[in-house]
């Protein structure tokens, strides 16, 4: 076996793996977040709680469907219509409401926090605070090269394909499609993206649908390699955040890159200095890349005019 | 005049606009005719502002009837300006900054086929729509900047862009909120001269506060003070009149 240092390669080799995998997912948690910031400016802490949502109603499908893929298909189409309600039902009311008013910048963030427990609190009635399994007919069991097994498996294998495939979809969309001009376009100045002829409450709507579609596949790739409870992704929430922050919040490669970074940096301490310093970790870098660079690795630097 | 005898393309009536208790609009008549350049001026505060915001939907009037194109109809949503033909510019930069020059204008000529949730998701932009998004800026002479950051761009250079987003549709109607605002003399004398060509095709409503620019540029010009219509006429009868002199007086200004 090759030793660096006395570090052995396929640790190293596993552990960045691990890395890219666990990273793919915080990446997708991340384009969750920054679809919304981008489009109408809100920090979305409820989408943990759609993500949750989405993944037991893609649970529940495979029930009948009795295909894992299919019932990841339910759950996208579920995360992006739950995200769209979200949006239309709740935070556009609430942003009329507030408009002009002290609150109008925090509001719309605390409701997000009060979306989340509702969700929890919903999810916990219908199924049970208890954990249940979701399953993928891909082996959660690492590969076997040789004589050797790693601790990357199909499922995470399956969970990096998705990933990309996701945010490369979201690349296509957002910079070659009329609907992903419109999208950039109504972030930050509504008032001139009307006046170019776009419905920015439509475009917003949109921009939730996608961002719950991605959190969706986060939930419904990551959750066969664990367990499924009304709780279960809201570590994932906390990761996302730190990824979307470490890729500037506004930078859809933004929050590839720094999920797969974060993702990487936790499988190291994860494996060379604990568990128990992961979760603090997460806040270090956190507060590190604010205090640095603010605007994240990908981000512009000076202030918002928004 | 000849463009007197021909019906209005835009025609305001009784147009009362109230914020709360306060009345920043009052009872206000407009019409702009085909090939005119209408002035709006007025004291700071005069509600110049607040009559483009009402035209362009922004803000919801409590009274007022709105007749385009000799139909009378509902005060239309921002969004909706394009497809009926009007555009307007905002004061001072008003471009997206975080897209190329050329991704601006190209927002704007999109609009007509961004209807189906379809073609908006796979439709990319077809060649006529970016011919079109590039002759806006050939005419502007920008076309060398369509690849730069709306963030980087001078501001005389902003201004270019911002008036190639407004006129890449080839608007009946242009709504001009302050084209000559923080502008050099030269680019001012420019943008005069832009306004006399681009008159014959597209009508215009003017917000200005350089006076020589709207003397000079407006066939008609409407005065606003405190809400209200306080005289209207050619340049040369608004220069004269009593009214308009005591209320740009009595504001520390000069007419």
């Amino acid at each position: 076996m090759l030793h660096i240092w006395g570090i052995e390669m396929k640790t190293i080799l596993e552990t960045l793996l691990i890395g890219v995998s666990s990273g793919s997912i915080y990446s997708l948690m991340a384009l969750a977040l920054v679809l919304v910031w981008r489009s109408t400016r809100v920090v979305n802490f409820a989408q943990a709680g759609q993500a949750i949502i989405s993944t037991y109603i893609g649970y529940e499908s495979m029930k009948h469907l009795h295909s894992y893929w299919y019932s990841v298909l339910v759950a996208i189409v579920a995360g992006a219509i739950l995200g769209a309600a979200v949006e239309a039902f709740v935070m556009r009311p609430l942003a009329k409401r507030v408009r002009g008013s002290a609150a109008a910048d925090i509001a719309p963030v605390i409701a997000t926090l009060g979306i989340l427990g509702l969700i929890r609190g919903v999810a916990g009635l219908i199924w049970g605070n208890t954990f249940v399994q979701y399953t993928s007919p891909l082996s959660g069991k690492g590969y076997t090269f040789g004589s050797t097994t790693i601790q990357f498996s199909p499922q995470n294998a399956a969970i990096v394909i998705g990933a990309a495939l996701v945010m490369a979809a979201f690349a296509i969309i957002f910079n070659f499609t009329k609907l992903g001009l419109a999208l950039r376009a109504s972030s930050f100045q509504p008032e001139i993206s009307r006046l170019a002829g776009i419905r920015v409450d439509r475009i917003r709507v949109i921009g939730w649908a996608c961002a719950g579609a991605a959190g969706a596949v986060a939930g419904a790739l990551v959750t066969p390699t664990a367990y499924l409870s009304p709780n279960s992704l809201d570590l994932l929430l906390v990761s996302g955040f730190v990824a979307a922050v470490i890729g500037g919040l506004d930078s859809l490669v933004g929050a590839g890159i720094g999920g797969v970074v974060l993702g990487i940096g936790f499988a190291f301490i994860l494996q060379y200095i604990g568990a128990s310093v992961t979760f603090l970790a997460a806040f270090i870098i956190l507060i590190f890349v604010l205090l640095v660079k603010p605007a994240g690795i990908m981000g512009k630097s000076g202030g918002r005019s928004a | 005049m000849s463009s007197a005898e021909q019906a209005p393309l835009l025609e305001i009536k009784n147009l009362t606009v109230q914020f709360g208790g306060l009345k920043a609009l009052s009872n206000i008549a407009l019409q702009l005719r085909p090939g005119e350049v209408v002035g709006i001026i007025g004291p700071n505060g005069a509600g110049k502002t607040t009559l483009f915001n009402a035209i362009s939907g922004f803000v919801k009037p409590q009274k007022g009837e709105f007749t385009l194109y000799g139909e009378e109809r509902a005060w239309l949503a921002p969004h909706q300006l394009i497809g009926q033909s009007l555009s307007r510019t905002l004061q001072g930069v008003g471009l997206f900054q975080d897209l190329t020059v050329f991704e601006n204008v190209l927002a704007a000529v999109e609009e007509e086929k961004r209807s189906t949730l379809q073609n908006a998701f796979l439709g990319g932009s077809d060649a006529q729509d970016l011919e079109r998004a590039h002759m806006a800026l050939e005419n502007m002479y920008c076309a060398s900047l369509e690849g730069v950051k709306a963030s980087s761009l001078s501001y005389p250079d902003s201004k270019r862009v911002a008036l190639a987003r407004a006129l890449v549709t080839n608007p009946k109607i242009l709504l001009l909120d302050e084209p000559a605002g923080g502008l050099g003399a030269q680019e001012i004398a420019w943008m005069k001269q832009l306004i006399h060509n681009i008159k014959v095709k597209t009508s215009i409503l003017l917000v200005e506060h350089h006076m020589d620019v709207v003397m000079e540029v407006c066939d008609r010009i409407y005065v606003l003070n405190f809400g209200e219509l306080i005289a209207e006429g050619t340049p040369e009868q608004v220069r004269n009149n009593p009214a308009v002199i005591a209320a740009y007086l009595g504001s520390g200004a000069t007419a």
